[in-house]
Parts: C-alpha cells; sequence; structure tokens
C-alpha cells in the first residue's frame, strides 16, 4: 500500500503531466463555451426577417400581399418585419443590409436578394406560396368553384403534429465537450508511459534501481498502473465537476453509469501509453511524440478540431467509429448522456475493454520479447 | 548572433508541426470563401428525411412537392436518424403512417403525420407542407381525384416568383481567400514565437551561463543588443517565410495595396508576438512549459479574437474581453482590407487600429524588460 501512495504522490509531483492532463483540457473547454455558447442559438434559431416592400410599374400599394406576410406566425413569432418603402429607398435599406429582400409588387411580384442563404429561400417559400394560392383560386374562379375552395382554405385541419427529439439535448456543440473529455483521458497515456519508462531498466536510471529491488516485477507493474489510473480517474471526476458545475455545460443525464464509463476511459489512456512505453523502445522524445500524435489524430477523428466528423465517418467507414478509441470514449458518453441508448453504451465500453486487453496483453509481449533478447545476448535499442 | 540561431535550430522542429497546423487550416478554410458574387437564386437545401408507411398517392406526391427545393432520403435506420438530427445533417424528419390518404380523405388525420426536428429555422418547411395539404384540398373541392389534384398541385410548383440580385454590391472579406491567409496567421505567429523564441532566452538567462558571459569583456548592454538582435532576426526569418507563402499561395487574391497593407498589419503583430514571446520566456521555466504557455496564449487569443469562430458567432462579453487582446484590433484591420472600399475608404480606422496594436507591442516590451532586469537583481 505504502508503494501506491508514493507512487501516487511521483505522479502528481510531475507538474508538465499535471498540466497536460488536467489544466489544458479545463482551459481547452472553457474556450470552447466561450466560443461555441452562442452558436447554435444564433445559427438555428427561428428570426423575424426583415423585408421590404416596394410597388413597381406605378403599381399601388399591395395590401393583400403585405397582410399576407404580417400574419404568418409560428409560435407566437412573426415570420416577417414588413417596411413599406419606394423602390429606391427599400433597395437602399437592402445594399445597406437592414433588409433581407426587397419584394416588389404589381402585375407580376418580384424579389430582390443581397445573397442567397436560407432567410433568402424562407423569403421566396413564402411568395411562392401566394402566387400559387392565388392561381388556385384563379382556376377555381375559372371553374365557377370559387365558394367551395375558399372553405377548404379557410378550414383550419391540423394536420401536422411534432415528435420529440427523444435525446436529453440538443445542442451538437457538446460533441466538442465529449471530443475533449475524451483527449483528457487519452492524455492518461502520459502517465502510462512514465509507468513505463521507470519500469524498463533500459530506458531510464530510475527504472533500474527499482527493477533492483526486492519487490516482484509484477507487483511494481500492479501498483504502478493502480496508481496511474487513480489520478486519472480523479482527473475525469474534476473535469465532469469542471464542466456541469463551473462552464454549466448541459452534458444530459448523468447517472452512476457515467462513473463506470470513466473508469474505463481512464484505464484506456494509461493501457495506450503503458503500451507505447515498452513496444516503441526508442527515446523517450520519440515515444512522446509518438503518443502524443496517436492521441491527437485519435481525438481529431473524435471531432476535437472538426464537428460532425463523427457522423461523417458513422455515414463512410463505420468501422473507424468502433475501434478508434478516442470515438468509443466520444460515443460512450453520447449514447449514455444525451441518448440513453444503452445497448450503444455497452458496445462502445466492450470496444474499450477489449482494446485495453489487447494494449496489455501487447505491452507484456513487448516486455517478453524484449527480455528474451537480452538472455540470448541480444542488445536492445 | 550564431548561438542564437544554433538554439532556435533546436526548437524548429515542434515549430513546424504547428506550422503544418496551420497551412492545413488554411487550405481548408480558404476553400470556403465564395469566388464570386452570387446573382443567380439558390434556395438552400434542407435535408428532409421521409418515412413513409403509408406508400399512397398523397404521400408520395408530398415527397416530389417536397423533393423540389430538398434533398429528401427514404426510410433511416432509427438510432442513425437520431444521431442525424442530433448533429444537424438532417433538418427534418417526417412519419407519415399507414392510413394517412384515407384519414385525410376522412378529415381525420390526427397523429398520422408527425414532423420531427431539433432547429427552430426550419418553421418554414411546417408552412409549406400545410399549405401543400390545403392546395390538395382545394382541387378535391374542385371535384377532382386525388391522383389528378396531386399531379395539379405539382405541375402549380412550377410557378415561381422572379428573383434578382441587388447591384453595385462590393465584395465581403469572407469571400476573399487571402482573408483567411491573414486570419490563421494571427494564430500561427504568437504560437510559433513563443516555442522558437522562448528557448533562446532560457538558453541566455540560465543562471550558470548569465554569470559565466558576465564574466567575459562584452558589455551587459551590449550583450542584451545581441540577444535581441538574434531574436529580432529569427523573427524577421519566420515572418519574411509566412508573408513568401501568402504571396505564393494568394497571389490572385489581394491587390498590391491589399497585401501590402496586410503584411504591415501582420508586421505590427509580428512586434506584439516578439514581446509577448520575450515576456513569456523570461517568466515560464522550462521548455515543456513553455509549449503549454504558447498554445495557452495563441489558442486563447485565437478562439477569444474570432479567429476560429467568426466574430458575429461570439457572444457579446467575449467580443468585450477580446478589446483588451491585440489579435483583435489585428483582426479588425484584416476585416477592413477587404471590406467595401477597402484600405482608401477605412484608412483612418486602420492606422487607429495599428496604433493600439503598437501600443500592444511596447506595453509587453516594457514588461519583458523590468522582468529580465528584475530577475538580474534576484
Amino acid at each position: 500500500m505504502i508503494h501506491y501512495f508514493y507512487r501516487v504522490k511521483r505522479l502528481l509531483r510531475n507538474r508538465i503531466l499535471f498540466f497536460w492532463s488536467i489544466v489544458f483540457p479545463m482551459v481547452l473547454a472553457t474556450f470552447f463555451k466561450m466560443a461555441f455558447s452562442s452558436i447554435t442559438e444564433k445559427d438555428w434559431a427561428f428570426e423575424t426577417i426583415p423585408v421590404a416592400v416596394a410597388a413597381q410599374d406605378g403599381s399601388g400599394r399591395d395590401g393583400m400581399l403585405i397582410s399576407f406576410l404580417e400574419e404568418m406566425e409560428n409560435e407566437d413569432t412573426v415570420f416577417f418585419e414588413v417596411i413599406e418603402a419606394e423602390r429606391s429607398e427599400a433597395e437602399k435599406l437592402l445594399r445597406e443590409n437592414h433588409v433581407t429582400a426587397v419584394i416588389l409588387t404589381g402585375e407580376k411580384t418580384s424579389v430582390l436578394f443581397r445573397e442567397n442563404g436560407l432567410s433568402a429561400t424562407v423569403v421566396k417559400t413564402v411568395l411562392d406560396g401566394y402566387l400559387q394560392s392565388r392561381e388556385i383560386f384563379m382556376e377555381a374562379a375559372a371553374n365557377g368553384k370559387l365558394k367551395e375552395v375558399a372553405q377548404a382554405f379557410a378550414t383550419e385541419m391540423p394536420v401536422l403534429s411534432t415528435r420529440e427529439f427523444k435525446g436529453a439535448g440538443k445542442d451538437p456543440i457538446i460533441q466538442y465537450f465529449q471530443a475533449l473529455l475524451a483527449m483528457a483521458s487519452l492524455y492518461g497515456a502520459m502517465y502510462g508511459l512514465l509507468n513505463a519508462k521507470e519500469l524498463n531498466p533500459g530506458l531510464s536510471a530510475e527504472a533500474a534501481r527499482r527493477v533492483a529491488a526486492p519487490v516482484p516485477r509484477l507487483s511494481t507493474a500492479i501498483t504502478d498502473l493502480a496508481a496511474a489510473f487513480t489520478i486519472q480517474y480523479l482527473q475525469f471526476l474534476i473535469l465532469i465537476a469542471y464542466f456541469t458545475l463551473i462552464l454549466r455545460i448541459d452534458f444530459g443525464r448523468i447517472n452512476a453509469w457515467l462513473f463506470l464509463a470513466g473508469a474505463v476511459h481512464s484505464l484506456l489512456g494509461v493501457s495506450i501509453g503503458y503500451f507505447i512505453g515498452c513496444a516503441v523502445r526508442k527515446k523517450p522524445g520519440v515515444q512522446q511524440a509518438v503518443m502524443l500524435s496517436s492521441v491527437m489524430l485519435s481525438s481529431f477523428l473524435a471531432g476535437l478540431m472538426v464537428g460532425n466528423i463523427r457522423i461523417e465517418i458513422e455515414l463512410a467507414a463505420p468501422w473507424l467509429n468502433r475501434v478508434n478509441p478516442a470515438t468509443l470514449i466520444a460515443n460512450s458518453l453520447h449514447a449514455l448522456c444525451i441518448m440513453g441508448d444503452m445497448r450503444q453504451y455497452a458496445l462502445c465500453m466492450a470496444g474499450m475493454l477489449l482494446w485495453c486487453a489487447v494494449l496489455f496483453g501487447g505491452s507484456i509481449a513487448a516486455l517478453a520479447l524484449h527480455q528474451s533478447y537480452e538472455k540470448r545476448g541480444i542488445k536492445g535499442v | 548572433m550564431r548561438i542564437v540561431l544554433k538554439v532556435a535550430k533546436k526548437a524548429l522542429p515542434p515549430a513546424f508541426i504547428y506550422f503544418a497546423i496551420f497551412l492545413v487550416l488554411l487550405i481548408v478554410f480558404s476553400q470556403s470563401a465564395r469566388k464570386e458574387r452570387e446573382t443567380i437564386f439558390q434556395a438552400s437545401e434542407m435535408d428532409i428525411v421521409i418515412q413513409d408507411e403509408d406508400a399512397s398517392v398523397l404521400s408520395g406526391a408530398l415527397s416530389a412537392y417536397l423533393s423540389r427545393d430538398n434533398k429528401v432520403s427514404g426510410e433511416m435506420d432509427e438510432a442513425l436518424l437520431s444521431q442525424m438530427l442530433f448533429y444537424g445533417k438532417t433538418d427534418y424528419v417526417l412519419y407519415i403512417k399507414d392510413g394517412f390518404e384515407e384519414g385525410f380523405l376522412a378529415g381525420n388525420t390526427e397523429t398520422l403525420l408527425e414532423r420531427q426536428s431539433i432547429k427552430a429555422n426550419v418553421a418554414f418547411l411546417d408552412q409549406k407542407t400545410e399549405l401543400f395539404f390545403r392546395y390538395v384540398r382545394a382541387e378535391l373541392a374542385m371535384g377532382k381525384s386525388m391522383d389528378e389534384a396531386c399531379r395539379t398541385v405539382l405541375s402549380l410548383c412550377e410557378k415561381q416568383t422572379e428573383t434578382g440580385f441587388t447591384e453595385g454590391l462590393e465584395r465581403s472579406y469572407e469571400t476573399v481567400a487571402g482573408y483567411y491567409y491573414f486570419t490563421y496567421l494571427s494564430y500561427i505567429l504568437p504560437c510559433v514565437l513563443i516555442m522558437v523564441l522562448g528557448p533562446i532566452l532560457h538558453a541566455f538567462y540560465k543562471k550558470d551561463v548569465k554569470m559565466r558571459t558576465d564574466c567575459g569583456t562584452v558589455s551587459a548592454r551590449r550583450q542584451n543588443l545581441r540577444i535581441i538582435g538574434g531574436i529580432s532576426l529569427v523573427a524577421l526569418l519566420f515572418w519574411g517565410l509566412l508573408i513568401l507563402m501568402g504571396v505564393l499561395l494568394y497571389r490572385k487574391d489581394f491587390t498590391v495595396a491589399s497585401f501590402c497593407f496586410g503584411a504591415w498589419n501582420s508586421f505590427l503583430l509580428l512586434l506584439v508576438s516578439v514581446a509577448i514571446s520575450s515576456t513569456v520566456g523570461i517568466f515560464v521555466k522550462g521548455d515543456d512549459a513553455l509549449n503549454g504557455a504558447s498554445n495557452l496564449i495563441s489558442m486563447g487569443m485565437a478562439f477569444l479574437c474570432g479567429v476560429f469562430v467568426p466574430g458575429e458567432l461570439l457572444p457579446d462579453y467575449v467580443h468585450k474581453i477580446a478589446e483588451f487582446l491585440p489579435v483583435n484590433w489585428y483582426m479588425k484591420n484584416a476585416k477592413l482590407l477587404f471590406e467595401e472600399g477597402g484600405i482608401v475608404k477605412n484608412s483612418d480606422v486602420f492606422f487607429k487600429n495599428g496604433a493600439v496594436i503598437l501600443s500592444f507591442a511596447v506595453a509587453f516590451f516594457f514588461i519583458a524588460l523590468a522582468s529580465a532586469k528584475k530577475k538580474k537583481a534576484v
């Protein structure tokens, strides 16, 4: 037990590891929160569109169109803010970006835009609807069925009902925080790498000293692993608390299963570092470069730098999402906290545990291989 | 001077990783620049999924009606569909239940047609769908069969409002690929300079080295001047490389004036970056810690000043914080250069912003000098 506490102390004293595994993710999360917090709100919100209506070719005011536009609303928010103006004034408003479109009324209704986009599409769709409705009424008048058509048009018959989204959150920005948590978990590889370095006599003087001690090597390895796991798991808990309590990020449903997931994430991170430390028998700098590039590539594929990459990969190469460690971590969080999909969660957990088994197995094999070289007198790197 | 370059050479490999990131960001984001001004209306396509259990004439017509301006897909696995909705890959889902057409004809459609979306801005699709059913009802009221009514409604969709674009608009900064070059320059300059210049200062301010050089015949003033000369040379070489890259990649995108003033703006940022690097190099111990500081400072300024996320999408309080950061003023100038009228129209504001950047550089230089002096006294 005493070895365990000393090991925890030793690992905690490494300020660089502490910075990269906890301070850096916290700071990055703070920046994410500051930069991304209003993106969805501003991008997906329903907003009233300002439009200018002007008469052309000396025609008079089109009262019917104006009241049609003014009456359109969605859940108490009107679709359009209508500004009636002369054509030149309306075009000036459009050029100065005060309105999205200029609707020109007269014998033919037409519309001027500044640029394409969703607002322009909404204006065009509504005007098309107005034009097509007018066409139907003209056809009905020609067939002497105006009364029937007017009645059919006026009858309120709710056709469309809303099906609620079953997820616990509706903001896709959470994917960045899930990927960030995945990156922080995989940064546990630094502790695994340090453990491997300090247990392989060929890699450091500390390791040579520790191996010479009258303690079985397996027992030291397990103690080291337990210490690294403890620190990594505590960091996971601190990060979750920081995200939800300080940054107030809506992480979805948080329950006991999340803490089990955190344990597996931490174990996976540590095992990656341990494997690299045992299998890549090069200078510490090279090992670190291999570890960092693996973690960053994995986190990139989980959506840390490019949003929606996970769903794009799911559509193009789903197998990659089943094997990428950072995606497994992020998807386990998504399945558990957002979608409440326990089957998906269990699959991700199984994938991660399989990775841990493979990595620890690989580490033991690499160590055994190295020792057999030593016994045969072949010098390691 | 030679020693300075030798130390700088050691710090180059990690700096090149960030240089590669810069190149990737540049290429990816400059692709999003629209090259030409829009002159033809193009509807924003919504991604719609229709889960049609009814497979009737009416449901088929609805699908055809919506697919005129949108991308409509058929049946999809529920779990995947939920993910697609969440990530915004699918904007709108319509669930048409079995017996919908009969229900519609009988005037009872409740719960037979459901819509699902997590975006509020797709409300116009609700209106469009409701309107489709009104049209069909109107056509049926004229005595037509369902098949005939649906065909008439679909042909009615050919009636479209005429569209046009207002004339006399100048291009916006977002349409210039070179704008993205100057934008990401504000991330890479402080990031790499802290990583490269920091170790140089560490090497010269190491206690043993400092004591040894102080024993020599070179005065403290000359020592400092040589260090400053050395780091300035390294910084200028790096800046020159970036500018050369800009010329090679985006020469068609710039006018001579916009490029020259853009380069001047980036030179002012270079001064600030050198000053920040000197301050950080003196304060932060250890090359590993420098790497962390470099990431925090450059990424922090990039996130808060609208480099990674467009400024319009940032909350107001972030804009207020950004006022105290030099990159914010640099970004304002970069936008001015490619906005309506360019430097000719905006020269006053451009030079005022430049003065603010310069004052940041001066302030950081004084902090660096004061901390160097304090360190020496200790």
